[in-house]
């Protein structure tokens, strides 16, 4: 089971990709489910999801990173007793910290886990979000397996590039794809998110 | 700036005086959104954190918003198969803003959304939950 955890700040559109992901594994064949993390007792991004037709758990009320950490790794073994999906993805709260979940993910009792860190980074933000949470944000990107730049599409160029760069600076481990949400997964971006076992 | 992270919670519950169209209600969730945001200074007009809503509607599509700028309008979509006119709308809201405070950003949604409802001509029941504290 590959598990991909997003790591991205507040509104940096770790939905809109997490979205992107699945319809893509979806399309290839794969079973697909998704744990959403919200800090609010009532969700906003886990009724989109569910509504979308999409095996969702919801972990609300917390932080997996933190006070909701414990619940993390049940979470995932009962989605592996149950549905056995070929994918999950995680998606954190906006202010959770990547490493401390992949730490308690090491823990679940899951046959042949393969877990990945993404990060989601806004190309509009990021510059202004770097000057004011410098230490989360650092953390976020230097755990990446992988890094995604979004909101090409509403973002200008020279943001986008200034993006690129801090993701260089800060996830020097990998290049960022640039995603546009209006556009399905490039073919690299799936491979890499995917895997090779997929159907397209 | 404080580097508090506390979210709100909020539900909010729409009566419209006439059946509304959705997209009239998407523009009026737009509107509130914009309206918190327009109280969140930040760094370039950009909000520190998020403000989202989200709505079922009737006939099983949805009304989802989010803003996370103030220069540029709220990013909302509407969902809604059949088109049903509306005479209520169940709305949620998180609002999670670096060094925006609980009370502070409820009384915000309160007064954005108090404007929005005298312009789009509706009532609102609005309870916000208690804090949970910060992250």
């Amino acid at each position: 089971m590959r598990v991909l955890v997003l790591a991205g700040f507040l509104g940096s559109g770790k939905t809109t990709v997490a979205l992107q992901i699945a319809r893509a594994a979806q399309a290839a064949g794969q079973r697909v489910a998704l744990i959403v993390n919200e800090r609010g007792e009532a969700g906003v991004d886990n009724q989109l999801v569910a509504r979308l037709g999409f095996d969702v758990r919801e972990l609300l009320g917390g932080c997996i990173c933190c006070s909701l950490v414990a619940e993390l790794a049940p979470a995932l073994e009962a989605l592996a007793a149950t549905t056995r999906p070929d994918l999950v993805i995680v998606e954190p709260s906006g202010i959770a910290e990547p490493a401390q979940i992949r730490a308690a993910l090491r823990f679940a009792r899951v046959p042949g886990l393969d877990m990945r860190s993404v990060s989601v980074v806004d190309a509009q933000r990021i510059g202004e979000l770097m000057e004011v949470v410098t230490p989360l944000l650092t953390k976020q990107m230097a755990h990446a397996d992988l890094a995604v730049v979004c909101k090409a599409d509403i973002a200008s160029t020279p943001q986008t590039e200034a993006a690129c760069r801090i993701v260089g600076e800060h996830a020097p481990q990998t290049d960022p794809y640039v995603i546009d949400a209006r556009e399905p997964l490039d073919g690299a971006l799936r491979m890499a998110l995917l895997g090779r076992c997929t159907r397209w | 700036m404080h580097a508090l992270v506390e979210p709100l919670v909020a539900h909010s519950i729409w009566t419209f005086a006439r059946p509304l169209e959705p997209a009239s209600a998407a523009a009026a969730v737009g509107a509130w959104l914009a309206g918190i945001a327009a109280g969140c200074p930040a760094p370039g007009g950009h909000v520190m954190g998020h403000i989202k809503a989200y709505a079922s509607l009737p006939a099983g599509g949805c009304i989802q918003g989010n803003a996370t700028s103030t220069r540029q309008p709220p990013h909302v979509e509407l969902h809604e198969p059949a088109g049903t006119a509306l005479v209520r709308l169940d709305v949620t809201l998180n609002v999670l803003v670096v060094g925006l405070e609980h009370a502070a950003a409820g009384g915000q949604a309160i007064r954005a959304l108090d404007d929005v409802a005298t312009c789009h001509g509706f009532t609102h029941s609005t309870s916000i939950l208690p804090t949970q504290g910060e992250h």
